[in-house]
């Protein structure tokens, strides 16, 4: 590596909508063209996670940011800033707080939204050798908190820090702790809570195959601070890698003693069994969980009593989350005052979310609480694929509903998310665009509900199963305005009176998408919903592309003259929309 | 060989972090260079485990001493997996994805042989900052 300047320019989907392939290759031409080509060396790069602002071009080691550039701009950068060493002040970046042009990457606000608390040492430390997790002062908040700390120190340091179980309920951690403290029995356990169901979630997942001695090392810290001396951990059969790392991870950490008796000399014995679920989305409410480790049916049981007064075996029992438990190592080394100046004031931290759906940058991503959907989306997301228009985003899973674009600068913590209709849940994020049909949605969601649903209670058993009906029968185009009032009618009887979570939440989905998209359900319900593309005289030119894409062939026309699509026979494919040239094709 | 005290614990902490610190600053005195694959269940679904293997065979059929392929868990840009991180020593590690079991040939002589930038990738840009224990 010679060369003496590299230029980053970015090939996020994004950037290259906006042209960023086209500078790349005129840039690396000009150059050659200069005879500099050797000396400057032109890269492309992924997404930098800020694609309002793209196309994006950096250069080092001056470290500069040009945004917004446009392939007029290159001659500049190569003659003021490549030859002359000259800043073009012009494409810096101008920060709407400061009014002040920013140069260097590093300063800018957006950059960087996501802050990594329980992702860590995830993608980091290799998660099958436990002295990596050593070297990241892996067990020194176990062997802190044994050496240094009572268990009621340990509660405090807890209640303080804020943290709330990152489920979806948002419980205090420390309170849940201190109740298992209180109970004055013998026997007691700490589960770790691994079954993750929500469609497209995989945050827990990532972290137990990316960092599987956190969790542990939590667990351990736990069991102390409750006094609980046996751990397990309910993970569902499906998560083969990280039910392998999590064993290999414990037993390297009772090679060190990090399990087992005589924890660092402390007198406290503590060890983890791991058991498999098989995979029911019910299991992932406590009781459920509990009842399926007994080896009963994974049906919920009445609360109370809970489960830190009497959970697996009738004995007081602690049940955490994995985000929420690879969080507890990093408040004991950095301190609660530390985890406290994160987040809004009532909700404390981070938040790890899987991003799904129509947004450029899918991934797994760690922002503190009080970030802006927006912000998540747009910027670490990359917005909208191909430039479409923003629609929805489904936060919650098949327990929680849609947030539109007018909300997408509530800043997400858990009460926020709640008063909008919509739950944090435990971490699923999934992006709609304007293709995308409401009612379909929720039909999905309800499928998954009322499939999942154990039976014990009948409003959850059977009400899913009528709300999934009407949605079929809206989608058939079968329905009656009568549907809709049934429908919210069902669904807020299901709410209130289902034994679980499971099926207090199953309604959601179709309550807060009826609650936005109303217009949705009754175009199904009035049967005017279109099904068909069709074509709009004025605009058509004849030109018999769309046609021509046609797979059912239902367009016809001659040459130079207005088209027409056979609505009966229309498919809705869109092939139609995407090979006209001058817009005249309307979606459905 | 159980911990039995804290002390212990930072004893053996400091032992690993010079090995590890290569990884971390790049700052080591000796030619090793590292690359690490992103194998979570997702990476391993786009193929990183082909690109992983075929990182270990290339290595070997080249006859390649100062490298060590390490699996490591999600790097969380699913976009872009399988994802493969260089760490050579005195640089900042680079991250380049996806680099497909096809493309190992390529990227070992780039990054590697040449010491270079692997011309044919798209370098990635770490996106976040993380809690510092």
């Amino acid at each position: 590596m010679k060369e003496r300047m590299t230029v980053l320019v970015c090939g996020g989907t994004g950037c290259i909508a906006s042209d960023s392939d086209v500078m790349l290759t005129t840039m690396q031409e000009k150059l050659e063209e200069l005879g500099i080509d050797k000396e400057v060396r032109v890269l492309k790069t992924g997404c930098f996670g800020f694609c309002g602002q793209g196309p994006i071009i950096k250069i080092q080691p001056d470290n500069i940011f040009y945004v917004k550039v446009k392939l007029d701009d290159i001659d500049d950068i190569i003659q003021e800033h490549i030859i002359k060493g000259r800043i073009v002040k012009r494409l810096l970046f101008n920060d709407p707080k400061t009014h002040k042009k920013v140069k260097a990457h590093r300063h800018m606000d957006f950059y960087k939204k996501q802050f990594r608390i329980a992702l860590r040492n995830c993608g980091i430390i290799n998660p099958e050798d436990i002295s990596e997790y050593i070297a990241a002062r892996g067990y020194e908040a176990l062997a802190i908190s044994l050496q240094e700390y009572s268990p009621m120190d340990v509660i405090n340091m807890m209640k303080d820090s804020g943290l709330r179980g990152r489920g979806g309920g948002g419980f205090p951690t420390g309170l849940k702790w201190e109740f298992t403290y209180k109970q004055d029995v013998k026997d007691k356990y700490i589960i770790c809570n691994a079954d993750e169901g929500d469609p497209g979630a995989f945050m827990d997942r990532s972290i137990l195959e990316g960092d599987p001695h956190s969790v542990l090392e939590a667990m351990a810290i736990g069991g102390y601070a409750t006094g609980a001396s046996k751990g397990k951990i309910y993970i569902r059969a499906e998560y083969p890698l990280a039910i392998k790392r999590l064993e290999i991870a414990i037993k390297q950490a009772r090679e060190y003693g990090f399990l087992g008796t005589n924890l660092f000399g402390s007198g406290f014995d503590f060890d983890v069994e791991i058991r498999l679920g098989a995979g029911a989305f019910v299991c992932g409410e406590e009781t459920a969980l509990i009842n399926s480790m007994t080896g009963l049916r994974g049906e919920p049981s009445k609360k109370p009593p809970f489960p830190s007064e009497a959970g697996y075996k009738n004995k007081p029992t602690s049940v955490n989350n994995v985000e929420t438990l690879a969080n507890i190592p990093a408040i004991i080394l950095k301190g609660s005052e530390w985890f406290n100046t994160i987040g809004t004031p009532m909700s404390k931290g981070t938040k790890v979310f899987a991003l799904a759906g129509k947004v450029n940058n899918i991934g797994l991503v760690e922002v503190p609480m009080g970030t802006t959907l927006r912000e998540i989306i747009y910027e670490i997301g990359g917005g909208i694929i191909g430039g479409k228009k923003f629609k929805a985003v489904q936060t919650g899973g098949p327990s929680g509903g849609v947030i539109t674009e007018e909300h997408l600068d509530t800043p997400i913590d858990y009460e926020s998310l709640k008063a909008i209709g919509s739950m944090m849940g435990s971490g699923g994020m999934i992006v709609l665009d304007e293709d995308d049909d409401m009612v379909e949605i929720s039909k999905f969601y309800l499928d998954f509900t009322q499939e999942e649903s154990c039976g014990k209670c009948t409003p959850c058993r059977i009400g899913t199963k009528r709300m999934h009906e009407i949605l079929e029968r809206l989608t058939n185009m079968e329905g009656t305005p009568e549907d809709l009032d049934i429908l919210e009618d069902l669904a807020n009887n299901i709410k209130y009176s289902s034994l679980c979570g499971l099926g207090q939440s199953a309604p959601n989905p179709v309550l807060s998408t009826m609650e936005y998209f109303r217009e949705e359900y009754e175009a199904y319900a009035y049967r005017t919903k279109k099904t068909a593309y069709t074509i709009i005289e004025d605009k058509c030119i004849g030109c018999t592309k769309c046609s021509r894409v046609c797979p059912v062939d239902c367009i016809s026309g001659k040459v130079k003259q207005v088209h027409i699509i056979d609505e009966e026979a229309c498919i809705a494919c869109g092939a139609c929309f995407e090979a006209c040239p001058v817009n005249a094709i309307e979606k459905p | 060989m159980a911990v039995k005290s804290l002390e212990e614990l930072r004893k053996l902490r400091k032992d690993y972090q010079e090995t590890l610190s290569l990884r971390k600053q790049g700052e080591h005195e000796g030619d090793q260079i590292e690359l690490r694959v992103g194998l979570g269940t997702c990476g391993i679904s786009a193929g990183a485990k082909d690109t992983f293997l075929a990182l270990l065979e290339e290595i070997d059929k080249k006859k390649i001493k100062n490298v060590k392929v390490v699996g490591v868990g999600c790097m969380g840009q699913c976009t872009s997996e399988p994802i493969v991180e260089v760490r050579k020593p005195d640089h900042e590690p680079l991250l380049y994805g996806p680099i497909r079991a096809d493309m190992v040939e390529g990227f070992i002589e780039d990054t590697v042989i040449n010491e270079d930038y692997y011309k044919d990738g798209t370098l990635l840009i770490k996106t976040f900052e993380k809690a510092e224990v």
